[in-house]
């Protein structure tokens, strides 16, 4: 089957990626042999990125997308699949070896209030960086830093604070400098701008545009805002409990949207048009437990279309149009809704 | 909107209070002489049992020496015992906590379990226990003020470092390739230390206040050299008679554990307040 649009230059090969956190087990149970609980935090994904675009990745908290992209540099340790950066197989590697090649691929985190450690200064914190990889020798360090901060928009004079005298902005755009110090291939964001005052989001969202064109790399966008998605990503995939329900180009996902879960985080972002408004929007019920999944299809409980079959089967992803992929039963290979019967192992490339 | 750290002493009244007192100690301890004439351990058979006068301030013991000659001459020896048997539990312990702390699993469990061990024991017990296994002597109450001390910090260590190493920023090291030894000791223990140097300046009263206890039994530093917790016991006998034998000593330690206790809640809100 074939991820990706067409046959691309693919930076970043995932498959059948497995990562699951076993639940704790009170004494009785354990006594017991009861079975470790497990939860599915990304269950059997598979994913490419091809080199130079910028990959959004959307779902709501806690369905998997964080774990998603932190497993796929091994920063949380994956239980299964494999994994191929750049030709280089990251499962193989050692702890070693990974550390070596893990300046190739660096993360943006979410909370600018926590990334950074509070004892050392900003200019410190990007100069360790540079000197950990031998990015440059001690006598030009200065300079470099002084340049990487220029880049992301930092003051020379930030260098000399702690990031407790930083605002959240300027302390975002401290662990950008920090990502983007060593030249990584692949930025992986992690909901860069959702801790941050709006104003401000425009701010980091256009300077990482700039900086992925000046660095021409490529970008893994995570976020739960669907405008910021939109407005940054080439493509995105919507990911509901540990798996990927729908991928496709970004405005095709947002004309034609076809999972009924993509649609209902489509109407759930309000817009800004009252006309365009929808009464009926919001999701109904609690996200599934990623502990104990439903049969067949895991969107099943919460979907307003499920039939027989979706209790019976869980849906492949399936090709809709170009580059257009979604795991549903309701769907048919042209994008129209069609009635429950799908035969088992349809075909679709 | 730079504050010189003069000024945030003298804003801070218990670290300002504290570390005059422990300024004085110091002093005393490094120049005795300049505070006494008498020699501590010299005999003056024609002044014994004397109490406090113009002549000998604190009084004399039943040798005839000077109370307070004694005193100041032991200071050294009880700053030496406070900080000696601080400092080396204060590093064993803070490493064992960030190594059981940061890696988990078998490791932390095994040390959790020596460490348990210890807990068993009252203080006390554990270290005349130990005390009484290797004989009596100074040396030797360092050696068990060593092996007793460490379990607070590793302790305390521990919770702090599981507590850190869960923070953005460490994952955000990990993430930037660091070796395990360089994100312990450069990212996590700059951000747990200050428990350590707080709790610290505060072990040090239960120092001093245990190496005279041990002295005080007989464990600890012999006579005749003197040492606050040996003068209090030798004053045992003569309590009903002679009471500046034991008081002024026991003044002194009070006054020096209020010092190093002061220094550290003083350090502690001031570390505290950097930290947020």
């Amino acid at each position: 089957m074939e991820w990706a649009t067409d046959k691309q230059d693919i930076l970043l090969r995932v498959e059948g990626l497995y990562k699951v956190f076993p639940q704790h087990r009170n004494l009785l149970q354990v006594l017991t042999k009861q079975p470790e609980k497990l939860l599915k935090a990304v269950d059997h994904v598979s994913l490419e990125v091809v080199r130079g675009e910028i990959l959004g990745l959307v779902g709501e908290s806690g369905c998997g997308k964080s774990t998603f992209a932190k497993s796929m540099i091994r920063l949380l340790e994956p239980n299964g699949g494999t994994i191929s950066f750049d030709g280089v197989d990251l499962t193989a590697l050692s702890r070693e070896a990974h550390r070596k090649v893990c300046k190739n691929f660096q993360v943006i985190f979410q909370d600018p209030y926590s990334s950074l450690n509070p004892r050392m200064t900003i200019g410190k914190a990007i100069e360790e960086v540079l000197l950990y990889h031998h990015v440059c020798d001690k006598l030009e360090v200065a300079q470099r830093c002084k340049e990487i901060m220029r880049q992301v928009g930092l003051d020379e004079e930030m260098g000399s604070r702690y990031p407790r005298q930083l605002s959240g902005g300027q302390r975002q755009r401290a662990g950008i400098a920090r990502a983007v110090a060593l030249h990584p291939k692949l930025i992986i964001a992690d909901e860069p701008v959702s801790a941050l005052d709006v104003s401000i989001q425009a701010q980091i969202l256009n300077l990482l545009l700039k900086l992925k064109r000046e660095l021409n790399c490529t970008m893994i966008f995570i976020s739960h805002d669907l405008r910021v998605v939109r407005y940054i990503s080439d493509r995105v995939a919507v990911m509901y409990l540990g798996k990927i329900v729908e991928l496709a180009p970004a405005d095709e996902l947002y004309q034609n949207t076809a999972h009924p879960y993509s649609q209902i985080l489509m109407q759930a972002n309000p817009s800004l048009d009252p006309r365009l408004r929808k009464k009926n929007s919001l999701v109904e019920g609690e996200l599934t437990s990623p502990i104990d999944l439903p049969t067949g299809c895991r969107f099943r409980p919460r979907c307003s279309k499920a039939v027989d079959i979706c209790s019976r089967e869980e849906p492949e992803l399936r090709r809709l149009g170009p580059g257009h992929f979604a795991a549903c039963h309701y769907i048919s290979p042209n994008g129209s809704e069609i009635p429950n019967v799908v035969k088992k192992g349809t075909d679709v490339t | 909107m730079k504050i010189d750290p003069l000024q945030k002493l003298m804003q801070n009244k218990s670290l300002l209070i504290g570390s005059i007192i422990v300024l004085f100690l110091v002093v005393l301890a490094i120049v005795p002489s300049l505070f006494t004439s008498y020699d501590p351990i010299a005999l003056d058979p024609t002044a014994i049992l004397e109490p406090p006068s113009a002549r000998h301030i604190m009084g004399t013991d039943e040798y005839g020496r000077d109370i307070w000659s004694r005193i100041v001459y032991g200071t050294r020896l009880d700053l030496l015992i406070g900080v000696g048997a601080m400092i080396v539990p204060m590093i064993m312990g803070t490493a064992i906590g960030l190594l059981s702390g940061y890696y988990g699993g078998k490791l932390d469990s095994l040390l959790m379990r020596i460490l348990d061990v210890f807990m068993a024991f009252p203080y006390y017990v554990l270290a005349i226990g130990i005390v009484a296994i290797l004989g009596a002597g100074t040396k030797n109450l360092f050696i068990a003020m060593w092996l007793v001390g460490w379990k607070e910090y590793t302790r305390l260590i521990r919770s702090e470092v599981m507590v850190v190493k869960n923070m953005e920023y460490i994952q955000a090291a990990k993430s930037l390739g660091y070796s395990d030894g360089k994100i312990l000791f450069r990212h996590i223990l700059p951000n747990v230390v200050s428990n350590s140097i707080v709790y610290g300046a505060s072990d040090i009263v239960m120092c001093i206040l245990a190496g005279a206890s041990m002295s005080f039994l007989g464990l600890g530093v012999q006579l005749p050299t003197p040492e606050w917790g040996a003068i209090i016991s030798g004053g045992r006998a003569y309590l009903s008679t002679a009471w500046w034998i034991t008081v002024f000593p026991g003044v002194l330690l009070i006054i020096s554990g209020l010092g190093f206790s002061l220094i550290g809640d003083g350090l502690s809100d001031l570390l505290r307040a950097e930290d947020h």
